[in-house]
């Protein structure tokens, strides 16, 4: 494999000089900004999931698991779907991100950044205006289903929008560069003599991309993975503007509980399983692909 | 003319922000004195940097004996968009207004020579009040100095003490002309912390190609909604609505003194087949999917539909009754400029101002007299149903806005079950 | 990289005269697919140009009525417009180069060094983006309220009131863990030979990072900063909470659909788009013009 880091004797560098606390000093001010930001507010909203009361009365910490309880057992079916769709979105934006991603970084040339550009574009406009101008064109008498229905491929009453269907389209639309672009950026970096390479060792085109492409590409599948399964799973608004009430994820019923139920403590221990589901996901992930080239 | 519109700039803290507002009135005052076209009184001087006790020019016509405070600024001013008439291509064709700018806002700012900062961002109560919450909770300045919300998030921030007390010696003019049916709110009976803003109506919309299409006759009562295919009707996402409205279809009177929550019971158990043959629950998407000819009968909002919806679309007042609800006008507690923000409130109750309001946003208008205005300024208006109900609907209207905790939690608790949440 | 370009190229060309016809379909395929793929990116901002040109019946620009070119003579018509869009692109332009500073910083850590906590910070990275954006942008709201609120106010400095400066705190906040990600996995499997070379040679570790490292890194840099411009410029929930009386474009958008839908907001999003590819395209082509006079 690529990474093969050879050991010499340590030059007196700046960094071993500074020993083993370079790699701390790297991490401080991001770290300091997450954990001020993140961490700390974080906190705060996991001791609502162990209290009792409203914000108006405030809260008292009772250290109870009633929220939890609550969370764990009512909403099932809103779990499942997060998994399902998060899962399923992953796995269609792999699979038309991945050759866009291959093409982009093998032959892009000099348009490699441009071509980069126009996949990440589209969304610096508004998510809503998007949203709305699918369902404008995925209208059933719209552009695209009226004249199939017109030609009868189609039955009169089809209806695509609101349905599972539109709902994944809606998250693998909107999740679609955040995969190709960590795949461009493992891509990209294969060195192209290692193909050649087992070209000549006699690998047909086929050969030479599994066993020498594909494995490089690990890096970029699996932070491409994380960056689509884990928003997924917490989404809310495509469900909201596209799905129905019976695909409803659970980020909308933590949207729900927190805004229009006001009950904080359920809203926040719905939140911190949703994290550790997720957390639990990423290592059993990261444990199937090999942790080792892939967290560096 | 000054841009009413205030840029928004980097908020360094209260005292920073003090100076600011204190150069943008002193700004305002020069302005106001190199000539305005319109104001025919002097405009007060805004404070030039020092507010309390400065005593100031004479302010509007009516001359009060003790000297009024001069009102400072720029007011934060947060609304629902599409909420306060803007100036039409052709007042600016002809440089009357500025591009982007309200009639209502630069008269208020030629009066007073004080800067509205507008900022439409408000989308829907929860959301908007969630943001100020914290604040309010912890007895700090909101950032806002008046803000509008429906009837049952204004009842629950006076009930929280979250408004500020308003002075009726500078609110003449709501005190005078508020319409008699809007008075005597159980939640506050006095208008001593709010006065609306705009009233609505909820009834049903329909689709007349869509039903004569389908052989269906145009719908006439709530309870028709159950006759049309499940997949082509939506209801609302504001759960009052939907629950007040189904309320009525099955005859029990929505008001929220009398009902219980077994009736809400009932009504859940009502709405459950059809959210299970395909009913959805939109806010006002209900127009794209009417146009899409997506949706043939829906719950719907008496302002859209009307201005908005096609031609085949049309609002009906149901047989059994229509809801209204109310957005209100409210200073949330510790508001920098709550003296302003009161001539805001009083500027919006003169008729003639109402009127024009209510021309542009097409929704009930508060004020009494507005109705008379509006025929100057758009014949056909005065006669729309839409904005000024006949009486018989009037009498069947419903207010199912302020419920008590156990009521709104029982409702919430059905609806998120019925919308899969 | 050119020497890439040059060999990848080379591979194109060294297989024999006449492919056999699956390799050629095989080669036709892949940009075919890239371009399919890149349209399909591409609909909604074809039909949200083409609506722009729309004069809506009512307040909602839904369905298509008649041409009109309206919304391209007065694009901000709307009161606040024209600020809330110049917010939304200060706050993601700065956030972009603050988030991808830090969350390089972090990626460079993780990935190189072997250290205590290494695990933990792992999945530290990981929480952000699992966190509902609801719960993100509550939590930091009250965060900020306590700043000026006792028992904290006085001793740290006051985050409230909430507005620009909050806003931005949030957006850096959120987009380090995406930044981290992506360049880790840039930064998988880099050989550090390269660096060891460099310094053999005598470039020390300041020289080594910049003229070796750096570059190396650069693609996957540019990638994590591009997906943090967009997750700023488009995002609504936290923006909402820790805004204040600040208005940026998102919130305006979704605040007004209650009530309205103007053909300004198709105005502004075209805009937007045709100003990013437009600098970028030309750019592009400059470099690419540079490439071929060496």
């Amino acid at each position: 494999m690529a990474a093969v880091a050879v050991r010499q004797a340590p030059r007196p560098t700046l960094r071993t000089r500074m020993g083993r606390s370079f790699p701390y000093l790297l991490l401080f001010p991001g770290l300091f900004w997450l954990v001020l930001f993140y961490v700390i507010p974080a906190i705060q909203m996991f001791t609502y999931s162990i209290s009792e009361g409203s914000i108006e009365e405030g809260y008292t910490m009772t250290w109870t698991l009633d929220a939890y309880i609550e969370g764990l057992s009512k909403f099932g079916p809103q779990f499942f779907n997060s998994i399902l769709y998060g899962g399923l979105a992953t796995i269609l934006t792999l699979a038309i991100g991945f050759p866009v991603a291959y093409m982009i970084a093998f032959r892009g040339g000099t348009r490699k950044n441009l071509l980069l550009f126009l996949v990440i574009a589209p969304f610096f406009t508004s998510f809503l205006i998007r949203t709305i101008s699918w369902k404008i064109l995925l209208g059933p008498e719209g552009p695209l289903i009226g004249p199939l229905k017109a030609i009868g491929l189609l039955p009169g009453a089809f209806d695509i929008l609101n349905t599972p269907v539109s709902q994944l389209a809606g998250l693998t639309y909107n999740f679609l560069p955040f995969m190709i672009l960590p795949l461009y950026v493992a891509l990209e970096k294969i060195d192209l003599r290692l193909i050649e390479a087992a070209e000549d060792l006699y690998a047909d085109r086929r050969a030479a991309f599994r066993r020498v492409t594909l494995p490089l590409s690990l890096p970029g599948v699996f932070a491409g993975s994380l960056l689509t399964f884990i928003p997924a799973m917490g989404d809310y608004i495509n469900a909201e503007l596209l799905g129905n009430p019976q695909t409803k994820m659970i980020g909308n019923v933590i949207q729900n509980r927190l805004l229009v139920q006001n009950d904080y403590p359920v809203g926040s221990a719905l939140s911190f399983i949703l994290m550790a589901a997720i957390l639990i996901a990423v290592f059993i992930y990261a444990r199937a692909l090999g942790t080792e080239q892939l967290t560096g | 003319m000054s841009d009413p519109i205030q840029r928004p700039g980097v908020r360094l803290g209260r005292r920073a922000f003090l100076q600011a507002s204190g150069a943008a009135g002193f700004a305002a005052f020069l302005a106001a004195c190199t000539g305005t076209k319109t104001s025919p009184s002097p405009s007060p001087a805004a404070s030039a940097g020092a507010s309390a006790g400065a005593s100031s020019a004479p302010s509007e016509a009516a001359a009060s004996p003790t000297p009024i405070p001069s009102p400072t600024g720029p007011l934060k001013f947060a609304n629902w968009p599409a909420y306060i008439d803007q100036a039409t291509p052709a007042d600016e064709a002809t440089g009357v207004l500025p591009a982007g700018s309200s009639k209502t806002l630069v008269d208020f700012t030629a009066k007073y020579g004080v800067d509205v900062d507008y900022e439409e961002k408000i989308g829907d109560n929860p959301t908007f009040v969630e943001t100020i919450k914290p604040a309010l909770v912890g007895n700090l300045p909101t950032g806002w100095d008046l803000m509008v919300l429906t009837d049952w998030m204004a009842a629950k921030i006076i009930a929280n003490g979250w408004a500020e007390k308003l002075d009726p010696s500078v609110v003449k003019n709501c005190v005078a002309n508020l319409r008699d049916a809007l008075k005597n709110q159980v939640w506050d009976p006095g208008n001593d912390y709010h006065y609306p803003w705009q009233s609505g109506m909820t009834g049903v919309g329909y689709n007349t190609t869509a039903f004569s299409d389908n052989g269906l006759t145009a719908p006439t009562k709530i309870a028709d909604l159950w006759n049309v295919p499940s997949d082509k009707v939506t209801f609302l996402t504001e759960a009052r609505d939907t629950f007040g409205l189904a309320l009525l279809k099955l005859g029990i009177d929505p008001d929220p003194q009398t009902v219980t929550t077994d009736q809400l019971q009932q009504v859940h158990d009502d709405i459950k087949p059809l959210v299970d043959k395909g009913l959805r629950f939109t806010g006002n998407e209900y127009l794209q999917d009417f146009g899409q000819k997506r949706t043939w009968a829906a719950m719907v909002w008496s302002g859209d539909l009307a201005s908005s919806g096609g031609e085949d679309d049309l609002f009906v007042f149901p047989d059994e009754g229509t809801m209204i609800w109310t957005d209100n006008m409210l200073i949330p507690k510790g508001a920098a400029n709550k003296y302003t923000a009161e001539l805001m409130m009083d500027f919006v109750y003169d008729p003639p101002v109402a009127a024009q309001i209510a021309d542009y946003v097409y929704y009930v208008s508060p004020v009494k007299g507005a109705a008379d205005e509006i025929k100057k300024l758009d014949p056909d208006a005065a006669t729309n149903p839409l904005l000024f109900p006949p009486d018989d609907v009037v009498a069947k209207q419903k207010n199912f806005q302020f419920l008590s905790q156990e009521l709104e939690d029982k409702m919430n608790e059905l609806f998120a079950d019925l919308a899969g949440v | 990289m050119a020497e890439g370009t040059i060999l990848s190229e080379a591979i194109v060309h060294a297989g024999p005269a006449r492919a056999p016809l699956s390799a050629r379909v095989g080669k036709r395929a892949l940009p075919v697919f890239t371009a399919l793929a890149i349209g399909y990116l591409m609909i909604p901002i074809v039909v949200m140009f083409v609506f722009s040109f729309n004069q809506p019946e009512g307040k909602f620009n839904y369905v298509w009525n008649e041409f009109s070119l309206q919304g391209w003579l007065h694009p901000f018509d709307w009161p606040g417009l024209s600020d809330a869009v110049i917010t939304s692109i200060a706050i993601a332009l700065l956030s972009t180069i603050a988030a991808t500073t830090l969350g390089t910083l972090i990626g460079l850590a993780l990935s190189r060094y072997d250290f205590r906590g290494r695990g933990t910070i792992n999945g530290l990275i990981f929480l952000p983006m699992a966190t509902p954006e609801i719960v993100l942008g509550a939590s930091l709201l009250t965060l900020f309220v306590a700043t000026a609120l006792p028992p904290l106010a006085g001793s740290v400095p006051t985050l409230y009131p909430t507005g620009f400066q909050t806003i931005l705190i949030a957006h850096i906040m959120f987009n380090i863990s995406y930044v981290v990600v992506t360049v880790k996995a840039r930064l998988a499997g880099f050989d550090r030979r390269l660096e060891e070379a460099a310094m053999d040679l005598g470039a020390n570790e300041l020289t080594t990072f910049w003229r070796v490292t750096f570059p190396l890194i650069l693609p996957g840099i540019m990638a994590a900063a591009l997906l943090a411009f967009s997750l700023s410029i488009d995002d609504f929930i936290i923006t909402n909470f820790v805004s204040g009386t600040t208005n940026t474009f998102p919130i305006w958008v979704y605040s007004i659909q209650r009530n309205a839908l103007p053909v300004q907001i198709n105005v502004i999003g075209s805009i937007i788009f045709f100003v990013a590819v437009g600098a970028v395209a030309l750019t592009s082509l400059r470099s690419g013009r540079a490439i071929r006079m060496r």
